[in-house]
């Protein structure tokens, strides 16, 4: 993963407290929480657009009424992110159980470099696992919610996300441009927390840092590289 | 030997304190019902010993023994006991079929060639399938020979109830056995009993010329068929219960195996051993059984696909470990354990790709993924996206299954796409201000919610080159990407024109999906 650069000092009176590294995939287990069906999109749109310029699969792991209730994963919007069709596996289990277990083996088997999963109830010891297995495929494993998280758990990083109103677009004023994010990193390993508006450019393949100005304009330097 | 019969009494497990079995000392018969009446449809030995006949009428019969006790036949469970029998006497030879003659639904031909050796030689193989039969309780005739009719003569007409007709001998094997050992009907036998000729010795150095000019058209040839097949001079081909494989790998064990981590660890020898006939040969195997033949005379079985052909053991195995050992039921115990690999493809015909080395071990790693995916949650739970052409969302990219996607798919050019599809599309209530414009307000699942920006319309026409299916005629639809005040972005879509004539009913609002 690439290290971004930071953010200049003349800025620091604007910036977060935490840098653009937060947001550079890592290996290892992420949570996700969203709330309705319209921040699941946003979150997986935030999970795949990370590992975009790896070649291996992604991989999405939800029992098949998740998919009547949030809607499917649809190949030509990953597109849009810069994955490509035949980099999508999807894996519809019948319990929970089985859908850590399938996440497990997609990580496991190093052919993946994302691994999400619906799932709701994961324990510390399951969580364990899965974060160990991810670190040692090099790979991001990330499970996606919609209610807080509760107990313990193993993740390296815990999100909440949601859509944000999107930047405007540069021809026409009445259309959305680029799509925007709201990002509260709630609890994370090295202690950073805080939260921020993503906005990621579909042309370049990049996510940035959009500053708290009126016209809530780029923070200079602080993106990174999908 | 009178397979109904037996059938009938294996159907029925008789408690241990009760009555002497009727169907074993006192005369008993099966009878069918046909539009003659009732008849009679098998025999045991002692109403054989009173002087009844098969195809008697069962009212003559009971005239000639008071004593006869009856049952109904059930000729189709009595087929399908004899199929299930055969797929059990496969762990003595691959190649075991059902005796075709009609009459003989009571047979059944193994071809032994090959596999002797395996069981200590013909004599012992035979007498071992003589003892396991008897444990089953199913008494039996068998003859080894070196064609199936002189088999068949043997079994049914010789002197011992075990007969070795060594190789080459068939002619004076068959010589002292009765012409009705040839396999003839009724007609034949009568007519040739007619000329004296009784036993199969005095047929077969008669001049076959002679022969036919006695009959008439196609049952001299039946005679001289007949008699040729027994010889040997014709060949006859059987088909087998189950296609016969080129991979397979058995074992056989001295004791009944009841314990499935023994299972386990012999299905492991046995990939071993598969895995080296495969890679002798250069192929892969797609498609894998395991089947455990029990002392009882059944079967049990596993099956695993794979998505791509490989002969790597230890995938094999884990395989089968994923799917799960506790799915064989092995009852009282197996005595033997096959392997084999019915669908194999050749391997080094997928290694010769241009893929650079990585891509090519990701590659291997996928399939090998998805393999372990499938084998434990089922063909049907590993989905990929199948890439159509066709421009209607729903249809132009669809999940199914991993394994049938094609390698290089269509690539149109699309708009801006969502990440997430409904499909079906979920109904809105919206409201819009020009009826050409896109929504200003929407309701989905009972949220109201404000549009603040809107983009479109994409107008995507129905495909009329595609058969118009269903009652509801499929319409115009524009697609429009709207977004609310909170910044959830949708794909919604009307269903119909204003002014296009769509009048009953009247234009819908869906929404399709969801945008990053």
């Amino acid at each position: 993963m690439p290290s971004p650069s930071p953010l200049p000092e003349a800025c620091s009176v604007l910036s977060r407290r935490f840098d653009a590294a937060a947001f550079a995939p890592v290996a290892g287990l992420e949570e996700v929480c969203v709330g309705d069906a319209a921040g699941m999109a946003a979150g997986l749109g935030f999970l795949a657009a990370r590992v975009r310029s790896e070649p291996r699969l992604v991989a999405f792991v939800a029992p098949r009424f998740w998919f009547t209730e949030r809607g499917r994963p649809y190949a030509y919007g990953l597109k849009a992110l810069g994955i490509a069709a035949e980099r999508l596996l999807v894996v519809t289990p019948r319990t929970e159980t089985e859908a850590l277990w399938a996440m497990e083996e997609v990580l496991r088997s190093g052919a993946a470099s994302l691994a999400v999963g619906a799932v709701e109830t994961a324990s510390l010891v399951a969580t364990r696992r899965l974060d160990l297995i991810a670190r040692g495929a090099n790979a991001a494993a990330a499970l996606v919610r919609a209610t807080p998280q509760t107990g313990l758990s193993a993740a390296r990083r815990r999100w909440r996300l949601g859509p944000a109103p999107s930047a405007p677009h540069p021809f026409d004023l009445r259309a959305s441009g680029a799509p925007r994010w709201r990002a509260v990193l709630e609890r994370s390993r090295d202690g950073a927390h805080g939260e921020a508006l993503l906005e990621y450019d579909d042309e370049t393949f990049r996510l940035h840092l959009v500053d708290g100005l009126a016209d809530h304009g780029l923070a200079g330097g602080a993106s990174v590289a999908a | 030997m009178d397979w109904p019969i037996t059938a009938w009494r294996a159907a029925r497990p008789s408690p241990p304190d009760a009555a002497p079995d009727p169907a074993v000392h006192k005369p008993f018969a099966l009878v069918e019902r046909t539009t003659h009446g009732l008849i009679l449809h098998a025999l045991n030995p002692a109403a054989h010993a009173l002087g009844l006949k098969l195809h008697q009428s069962h009212a003559d019969a009971c005239a000639i023994v008071p004593e006869l006790a009856s049952a109904p036949a059930d000729p189709v469970e009595d087929a399908k006991a004899l199929r299930r029998l055969a797929g059990w006497m496969e762990r003595y030879s691959p190649f075991v079929s059902l005796d075709p003659s009609p009459g003989g639904l009571e047979g059944l031909f193994l071809d032994l060639t090959g596999g002797q050796h395996l069981f200590g030689g013909e004599a012992a193989m035979a007498r071992a399938m003589l003892a396991s039969l008897e444990r089953l309780d199913v008494p039996a005739r068998i003859a080894v020979a070196d064609t199936p009719g002189a088999a068949w003569a043997l079994a049914r007409h010789g002197d011992a109830t075990l007969t070795l007709a060594p190789e080459g001998e068939a002619k004076t094997a068959l010589a002292a056995l009765p012409v009705a050992a040839l396999r003839l009907d009724a007609s034949a036998i009568q007519l040739l009993n007619r000329f004296g000729l009784r036993r199969i010795g005095a047929l077969a150095t008669l001049p076959r010329a002679a022969l036919a000019r006695r009959f008439q058209d196609a049952q001299a040839l039946n005679v001289l068929q007949r008699l040729d097949q027994a010889l040997g001079t014709l060949p006859e081909p059987l088909t087998p219960v189950t296609a016969p494989t080129v991979y397979r790998v058995q074992r056989v064990f001295a004791e009944p195996m009841t314990n499935l981590e023994a299972v386990a660890i012999e299905a492991a020898a046995l990939t071993e051993r598969l895995a080296l006939a495969l890679e002798r040969d250069g192929v892969g195997a797609r498609r894998l059984h395991l089947t455990g033949f029990r002392v009882d005379g059944r079967t049990t079985g596993l099956d695993v696909r794979l998505a791509a052909a490989s002969r790597r053991a230890a995938h094999l195995l884990r395989l089968f470990r994923d799917k799960g050992f506790e799915h064989l039921d092995l009852g009282f115990g197996i005595d033997a354990l096959a392997l084999t690999a019915s669908v194999t493809e050749p391997l080094h015909a997928r290694q010769t790709s241009t893929l650079a080395d990585a891509d090519q071990a990701n590659a291997a790693a996928r399939d090998a993924l998805v393999d372990r995916l499938s084998a434990r949650l089922g063909d049907g739970a590993v989905l990929a996206a199948h890439l159509a052409e066709s421009w209607l969302p729903e249809t132009a990219e669809t999940l199914g299954p991993y394994a049938s996607r094609s390698e290089t798919p269509p690539d149109p050019a699309v708009g801006t796409r969502p990440i997430l599809l409904f499909d079906p599309p979920e109904p809105i209530e919206a409201v819009a201000e020009l009826p050409d414009s896109a929504p200003a307000r929407f309701t989905w699942r009972r949220v109201a919610r404000r549009v603040l920006r809107s983009s479109g319309p994409e107008r995507l026409a129905p495909e009329w080159w595609k058969a118009a299916g269903g009652c509801k005629p499929k319409r115009t639809r524009d697609y429009y990407r709207v977004e609310d005040d909170q910044g959830g972005r949708y794909w919604v879509f009307r269903e119909g024109l204003y002014d296009g004539g769509d009048v009953d009913p009247p234009p819908s609002w869906w929404m399709q999906g969801l945008f990053a």
